[in-house]
């Protein structure tokens, strides 16, 4: 029993946060009024919640882990 | 002002589409972990619940052969009780009456048979013939008597060494069985432990895995809403440009 379903998805949704972020980042040379602003911060507000996400995955995995290794021991 | 290239908004188009079709699933995908998590977690502690009611199983087996290795000993240790201190001596106690009686009986078959070159042919020594072969009749009854009791004694004396040697052989075993069943308590208290600490760590487990598929489902629901609301934005600023350019002056 492992949590590497879990850690797969969490660095999937690191991931395709992280290149929203960059892909967006990218547009902001040729887009440099305040409405890009505004759609930066919608951005950072994904990224937020992906946080949030993250930590309840890194929680899981961790009890997860904790799960295994009481399941490996043998008497 | 507004200052914005066509460029960019598509490339801005193209990353909000890009993350919407990647958070897409992202709900199903925890809850499918989750539920592969949990059903491998149950299957641990059933292998551990097995692993108890194994061990246990083993002690009941180990108590069963020690209360009847218990029984024989007890069995063996009257017999040879019995044989020790009532049968052989009331063996012995016969033997030596019997030996007195036959020291006796010959004593007199002597004393008559002594008698008899002083007498002449008549009533009076037949009778002496009589009582000599009486008693002899009587000696050979009581040698034959001495012989099975002597017999009695060897048998006894064979049996109470099988005891012995039985005796040993059960304590021995004894000993091996309870230090055995004292180890395997020992294991069912390890297993046991282990059990309560798997059960106890499953229902972290459980809450742990709500809340990630709670936050999963949370996340692919908003990030896409807000993704698509900035992407509708996008797509409005994209038909003003467009509009924009087809313009024509």
């Amino acid at each position: 029993m492992h949590s590497n379903q879990i850690r797969t998805d969490l660095d999937r949704f690191q991931t395709m946060v992280k290149k929203l972020g960059s892909d967006v980042g990218q547009a902001s040379v040729l887009w440099e009024d305040e409405k890009y602003a505004e759609l930066s911060a919608a951005i950072r507000v994904i990224a937020d919640m992906s946080k949030n996400l993250i930590v309840a995955g890194d929680r899981c995995c961790a009890s997860v882990d904790k799960f295994a290794q009481i399941s490996e021991e043998q008497y | 002002m507004a200052s914005v290239s066509y460029e960019a908004l598509a490339t801005v188009k193209r990353a909000l589409q890009s993350f919407q079709t990647d958070v897409s699933g992202a709900g199903f995908s925890a809850g499918n972990a989750a539920g592969n998590i949990l059903s491998e977690c149950q299957s641990s502690i059933r292998q551990t619940e097995d692993a108890v009611s194994a061990v246990e199983d083993e002690i009941r087996r180990l108590s069963w052969e020690i209360d009847q290795a218990e029984r024989q000993l007890s069995a063996c240790n009257y017999e040879w009780g019995r044989i020790y201190h009532e049968e052989l001596p009331a063996l012995y106690k016969d033997i030596q009456g019997a030996e007195g009686q036959l020291y006796q009986l010959r004593g007199q078959i002597r004393a008559l048979q002594a008698e008899l070159p002083g007498l002449e042919d008549g009533e009076a020594k037949n009778q002496l013939l009589s009582r000599i072969s009486a008693l002899d009749e009587q000696r050979k009854i009581t040698e034959g008597h001495l012989q099975q009791m002597e017999a009695a004694v060897a048998e006894k004396e064979r049996r109470k060494e099988i005891l012995q040697s039985q005796i040993a052989k059960l304590k021995s075993n004894l000993m091996g069985m309870e230090s055995e069943r004292a180890t395997q308590k020992n294991r069912l208290g390890k297993w046991q432990n282990k059990l309560e600490r798997q059960k106890s760590a499953f229902s972290r487990v459980e809450s742990d895995l709500n809340a990630y598929v709670s936050a999963a489902r949370f996340f692919e629901s908003s990030s896409s809403g807000a993704a698509a609301a900035s992407q509708s934005a996008v797509n409005r600023c994209i038909e003003s440009i467009e509009s924009y350019e087809s313009v024509i002056l």
